[in-house]
């Protein structure tokens, strides 16, 4: 019976979209609109195609794999300097008053600024490429996370520590056995948040940093082509590899914080 | 009316680190060991801000076309969205028809959209405007529906059997019901609305000023004073935004009817 | 001979379909005279809410009817009231405001509704407390706004849902004596579930302990004793301990019923 399940929610989910691809393809058949502004998904497709395989002359002069090969290593890097330094920070804002009330203001005021307003800057310091999308991929990443975990560690409950204590835990254990599974929860809300901003953070200023590879580059790029079918079908790679990793964070999701019962939203 | 002493130490707190940063960065680049080149210091940020104000108000339009573009994108999602929100939440059928798609369409990045629409509305104002648009749009109807359609079920009953009508049900029960919901997208969306407007001042080359703009440009000419202001007045801009605007809506609705806890 | 008010035949409700399907209540008769008190009790589960939530109109019968005054009962509407467990309080109103909240749709005017609820509000005890917003009440106080918000418009019906369920014990206590005295002011016919033998026993003219699911009557307890009862009157302790004598067997057909889900 899950199997019917399974069908059935997929067909609810699919259905409008094929409607909404039905009537896209009709409207820019009929070229209601204007043809420059709206491509037909029955020539984006192909073209998708066209991009995904490498030695096909497609605008690109390379497989499309190979953008979405690069900004994900880009935010791959980004993420994993975020967390340890998001992570590691965080926890000593929330063990350690001092160093809370110092960061605190500062990351208040920091953390509301668009991670491409960073873009510039760096690009003067850094140049081009990787180095400046990265980075800036990071700083938008950290936030999240040093506020989650910040968070996380400071509601650790008194009580929890005091019958750790009671039992006789030393500071290291109380500090592995109690805050860490407790903040866990937060650091994972902080984790999620991490990945959709640097996620976004990084295809835009690839749009004004990057040289040659990179999703948010050739979507930028192909404006100059005058053909919005490659800035569609970019955009629809951009939906799946979304689409993609949002279900991987649910099945690590599951797998952990809501099989322990502390779901947070 | 005295003032009490935690209300000036708390501001104090507040500004404390920011006076720390500032006195050892000025420090740094006054002692050589940051080049000036690539990190201005604060003096000299500070000067740049006073230049922009005189004999010029420069940095006065910039902010000027900054918030036209922004309050106009922002009215336009809030209108549409909540009123798209609203009928996906009132109505089963359109939320099964569009729900999917939504759920499709809230996952590009903002900016993704941008190329896109200076392809179709060219470099100018209109691009930065619809994507504003778009950055808050998406927030608002997603919370806005789910706002609607989480209202408990009890709830609507004991209206129903105090005689109320659809209508009377939608007013009274669903929409103050919602609200936290709701007043969760606006705040989301402004801030969605302050990052698409940096990113697409940024994108569109056609438009004349603006904070994003700013940085930009300031890069072209290599002026790291301009850069590092830009930067400030982005940073202020979206704090103040959220606390002066959200706040004082949130503590008259929500926070005095215990919906949400207050801060 | 009292009038009867409420009438259930041969009430029916399945819940779900094929593997999944769950039959609350069959075979179900029953009659609420005018004016009465009258407890349903049961075992969990046994579907006494689910007939109050079809007397309400909120849930429909599968088969059979339910016959308020001799016209059959289809949906919800203002002849009857509603005390939920989770009061269900509009927390963006004022106590005043949810009292009148009925008067308001029935199109009564302000002046009227405003003394119609105030004079309710002191009969449940809480004058002084018109302006505030429900979350500073305490669960007592909250449930207090639900009755009288109940009464504003005074429904011919009310039906209370194990309206103190979410009370601690001595709450619990204050509010059976404080509905005992509300309700010899207005002697409305009332419709109270309860799992509790001792609020059905202190509050009933009249008790109906149900069945296990798929839940039926099993039996009628009257209960003639003078109000405000005394926990521990010898006669008090006799029909509690006949109405208990008939549910405890029903509580345990139901725990033995109960399948483990593998």
């Amino acid at each position: 019976m899950k199997v019917k399940q399974i069908l059935r929610s997929g067909l609810l989910f699919l259905t409008p979209i094929a409607l909404l691809l039905l009537g896209w393809e009709v409207v820019a058949t009929l070229e209601i609109i204007n043809p420059a502004l709206v491509s037909r998904p029955s020539e984006i497709f192909p073209l998708l195609y066209e991009l995904i395989m490498p030695k096909t002359r497609s605008f690109l002069g390379h497989s499309i794999f190979l953008d979405i090969y690069t900004s994900l290593y880009r935010l791959l890097y980004a993420f994993i300097i975020a967390v340890v330094s998001g992570v590691t920070l965080g926890m000593l804002m929330g063990r350690n008053k001092l160093v809370y009330r110092f960061f605190d203001p500062l990351i208040t005021v920091l953390m509301p600024i668009p991670g491409i307003a960073w873009a510039p800057i760096f690009m003067l310091w850094l140049g081009f490429g990787d180095p400046t999308i990265i980075t800036v991929g990071a700083l938008a990443a950290f936030f999240p996370i040093v506020y989650n975990t910040a968070a996380g560690v400071r509601s650790v409950e008194k009580k929890l520590v005091w019958s750790a204590r009671s039992m006789g835990a030393d500071e290291k254990t109380i500090f592995l056995k109690v805050f860490l599974p407790w903040s866990a929860a937060y650091i994972f809300t902080g984790i999620k948040l991490a990945l959709a901003r640097g996620w976004r953070t990084i295809i835009a200023v690839e749009m004004i940093a990057a040289s040659l590879f990179g999703l948010g580059f050739i979507i930028f790029d192909a404006r100059d082509y005058l053909r919005p079918s490659i800035i569609y079908a970019g955009i629809i790679v951009l939906v799946v590899i979304y689409f993609l990793i949002e279900n991987m964070i649910k099945l690590i999701e599951k797998r952990t914080i809501e099989k322990w019962g502390m779901v947070r939203s | 009316m005295t003032i009490t002493r935690s209300q000036i130490i708390k501001p104090f707190y507040f500004v404390l680190p920011f006076l720390i940063v500032i006195g050892l960065w000025e420090l740094a680049v006054d002692m050589g060991t940051v080049s000036s080149r690539l990190v201005p210091s604060p003096s000299l940020i500070t000067l740049k801000f006073y230049r922009l104000m005189t004999p010029e108000p420069i940095l006065l339009n910039v902010l000027y076309m900054s918030f036209y573009r922004l309050i106009l994108g922002y009215a336009l999602g809030v209108l549409i969205g909540v009123s798209l929100g609203i009928l996906m939440g009132v109505s089963n059928l359109l939320y099964r028809v569009f729900s999917p798609i939504l759920s499709l369409l809230i996952s590009v990045p903002t900016l993704a959209w941008v190329p896109l629409l200076l392809v179709t509305l060219g470099p100018g104002e209109e691009t930065v405007i619809i994507a504003i648009f778009l950055g808050s749009f998406f927030p608002i109807v997603y919370n806005t529906l789910n706002g609607i359609r989480s209202v408990s079920k009890h709830r609507v009953w004991a209206a129903h059997i105090m005689g109320a009508d659809k209508a009377t049900v939608f007013f009274e029960v669903l929409l103050p019901g919602s609200l936290v919901s709701i007043i969760t997208g606006l705040r989301l969306a402004i801030g969605y609305s302050w990052r698409a407007l940096v990113g697409a001042e940024m994108l569109a080359a056609g438009i004349s000023a603006g904070v994003g703009q700013m940085i930009y440009a300031a890069k072209a000419f290599n002026d790291v004073e301009a850069m590092f202001a830009g930067l400030i007045i982005i940073a202020i801009g979206g704090l103040l935004l959220d606390r002066l605007l959200m706040d004082p809506i949130e503590r008259k609705t929500v926070e005095k009817w215990g919906m949400v806890k207050e801060r | 001979m009292k009038k009867v008010k409420v009438q259930a035949i041969d009430l029916n409700k399945t819940f779900g379909g094929g593997n999944d399907k769950v039959v609350a209540i069959s075979d179900f008769n029953l009659e609420v005279k005018e004016n009465e008190f009258t407890v349903l009790v049961g075992p969990s589960g046994c579907g006494k809410s689910t007939f109050l939530y079809m007397v309400a109109g909120f849930e429909k019968p599968t088969g059979g009817k339910i016959l308020l005054d001799g016209k059959p009962i289809t949906k919800p509407g203002p002849d009857r009231g509603f005390v939920f467990q989770e009061f269900v309080l509009y927390p963006w109103r004022t106590v005043l405001s949810n009292v009148t909240f009925g008067l308001e749709i029935a199109g009564v005017s302000k002046e009227v509704a405003k003394e119609t609820a105030m004079r309710l509000i002191e009969m449940v005890g809480l004058n002084g407390f018109e302006n505030a917003y429900p979350h500073t009440l305490s669960g007592g106080m909250k449930q207090r706004v639900g009755i009288a918000r109940a009464l504003a418009y005074d429904p011919e019906v009310l039906l209370m849902d194990e309206p103190f369920g979410s009370l601690d014990a001595q709450t619990r206590k204050v509010m059976q004596g404080e509905l005992t005295r509300i309700w010899e002011k207005m002697k409305k016919t009332v419709i109270f579930v309860t799992h509790s033998v001792i609020e059905a026993t202190y509050l009933a003219d009249k008790i109906i302990v149900m069945t296990a699911r798929p839940g039926r009557v099993k039996g009628v307890i009257d209960v003639d004793l003078p109000r405000p009862r005394d926990y521990t009157g010898k006669q008090y302790l006799r029909i509690r301990g006949k109405v208990l004598g008939l549910l405890e067997e029903e509580v345990m057909k139901s725990l033995g019923k109960t399948p483990r889900k593998p």
